[in-house]
């Protein structure tokens, strides 16, 4: 049995003691808002952690998402709550002590169970041998599409990443639905958010010259999701996250005033209808939902690039859903459902 | 002593999946704060998914994109690149996770506007009242 040294695992060994030292933070912290940080500080660690186990387009999310946005949305909360935990009172601590108690012997176990699993990055596990070597073996002859991941998420899997959008536009609804109005009798609002005016010069310099950019390589990592990391996903939370950057640096009506909220769900439901209208055009020209070949004829190319193409228009789809939804995340968190001033 | 280093180094990723999936028990279970019992289930999400990213590497092999030789032509040996499938399940499973927080999040800033606190005790008397 020889190992080879190409796997840095003291590089890994690090990065996931760092984690389990994270996690233990922040869930020890006494201030909600450190815990927040540390939980942007965990999510990076992962992001590492992703790119290391050549999972490019996963670390690229969890950046986008659980460093970035995960972080804004605790913080945007962190305004509306007591900042501070008391401590546990002594009353409720027998059931939990038995609950640790349940939890050790349950993560014994299964830490033994680990001998019968497949070595790490063993070539020849079961999940590396059975299904997925058919999607590289025949991922770019079938779609034209030199990313497995892109042709994966949105061809093969197609139904699954369209019943996600589905999934994320409804979490948007929710958000909405729960804050946005609560009877004046019961409110009993913590009102701890600063007023900003968003005359900060040297943030508003940098919000100028980064925002563009942000918008503009949003709009390359959604189109060039084909053949490099990337893809709507990614695209979106970018092209969502130009505009949080905005409130942030200015404030959230200056945000607002250049994407209204009616617009942001407008987009919310045009991409995952996007989605959807191209899988229903494919099952209205005699093929399956989302059997993108179907779209040959009308667009004048070969079946096997009509399934490429396919692949771009619902990853727009994604893409525009998931930006709205991000952005609208945003509003009503930071803002408290009122609308009327952010973080 | 070398079978006890192969051993180690051939299992570390499933017991930090399983370290980080009890801390997210833990928090999610015996901590009395709500924002605490969130960032538990952060921790315990990203546990799974660490778990399923990590059946997927492979020795060896490089980012699932492709190579191309000079004259155009794929390289599609399987055992070049990692397994494309744990990354797909991942990548929207760390979307979705986003808009899970956000909901959760929501209904925290709801409970505390309601309750005027987010202690799970305190709210269980608030609601007693």
């Amino acid at each position: 049995m020889t190992w080879d040294t190409s796997l840095l695992w003291q590089f890994d060994i690090l990065i996931l003691l760092m984690m389990v030292i994270c996690a233990v933070t922040a869930l020890a912290l006494e201030g909600l808002l450190s815990s927040a940080i540390v939980t942007g500080v965990y999510s990076f660690l992962i992001c590492l952690m992703w790119t290391h186990m050549m999972a490019v387009d996963v670390a690229f999310t969890e950046a986008a998402v659980g460093a970035a946005i995960s972080t804004v949305i605790f913080l945007g909360t962190a305004q509306y709550i007591n900042r501070w935990i008391k401590k546990d009172r002594p009353r409720e601590q027998g059931i939990k002590q038995l609950t640790i108690v349940i939890g050790v012997i349950c993560a014994v176990m299964m830490l033994t169970a680990t001998r019968d699993l497949p070595d790490w990055a063993d070539p020849a596990s079961p999940a590396s041998t059975h299904l997925s070597p058919g999607y590289i073996a025949q991922g770019y002859h079938e779609t034209a599409t030199p990313n497995v991941v892109t042709s994966v998420l949105a061809d093969y899997r197609g139904y699954d990443t369209m019943f996600e959008a589905v999934v994320v536009f409804a979490a948007a609804l929710v958000v909405m639905v729960v804050l946005r109005r609560t009877s004046h009798k019961h409110r009993k609002v913590l009102h701890l958010r600063p007023k900003r005016e968003g005359r900060d010069t040297v943030l508003r310099g940098a919000a100028q010259s980064i925002i563009p950019v942000m918008q503009i390589f949003a709009l390359y990592v959604l189109c060039h999701g084909h053949y490099s990391p990337g893809g709507g996903f990614q695209g979106g939370v970018i092209f969502g996250a130009s505009f949080i950057l905005l409130a942030l640096c200015y404030n959230l009506k200056f945000s607002m005033n250049r994407f209204r909220e009616h617009l942001v769900l407008w987009c919310c439901a045009g991409g995952v209808l996007l989605y959807a209208g191209i899988g229903a055009a494919c099952l209205g020209l005699g093929k399956n939902f989302l059997g993108y070949a179907a779209l040959a004829d009308l667009l004048g190319v070969t079946g096997k690039m009509a399934r490429s193409h396919g692949i771009l228009a619902v990853e727009v789809g994604v893409g525009i859903t998931v930006m709205a939804v991000m952005v609208s995340l945003y509003y009503d968190l930071a803002s408290g459902g009122d609308l009327e001033d952010g973080l | 002593m070398d079978d006890l280093f192969y051993f180690i180094i051939s299992k570390y990723n499933y017991w930090a999946a399983i370290v980080l999936f009890f801390i997210g028990l833990y928090g999610m279970i015996v901590r009395n704060n709500l924002m605490k019992k969130i960032i538990g289930m952060v921790i315990f999400q990203t546990a799974i998914l660490l778990f399923f990213v990590s059946i997927g590497v492979k020795r060896g092999a490089t980012v699932p994109i492709l190579k191309f030789s000079p004259d155009k032509q794929p390289l599609l040996d399987a055992t070049a690149y990692a397994n494309p499938l744990p990354h797909v399940l991942i990548l929207t499973a760390i979307v979705v996770g986003v808009a899970v927080l956000g909901v959760a999040l929501a209904l925290l800033q709801k409970i505390q506007r309601v309750h005027g606190t987010i202690e799970e005790d305190e709210i269980l008397e608030d609601m007693r009242k």
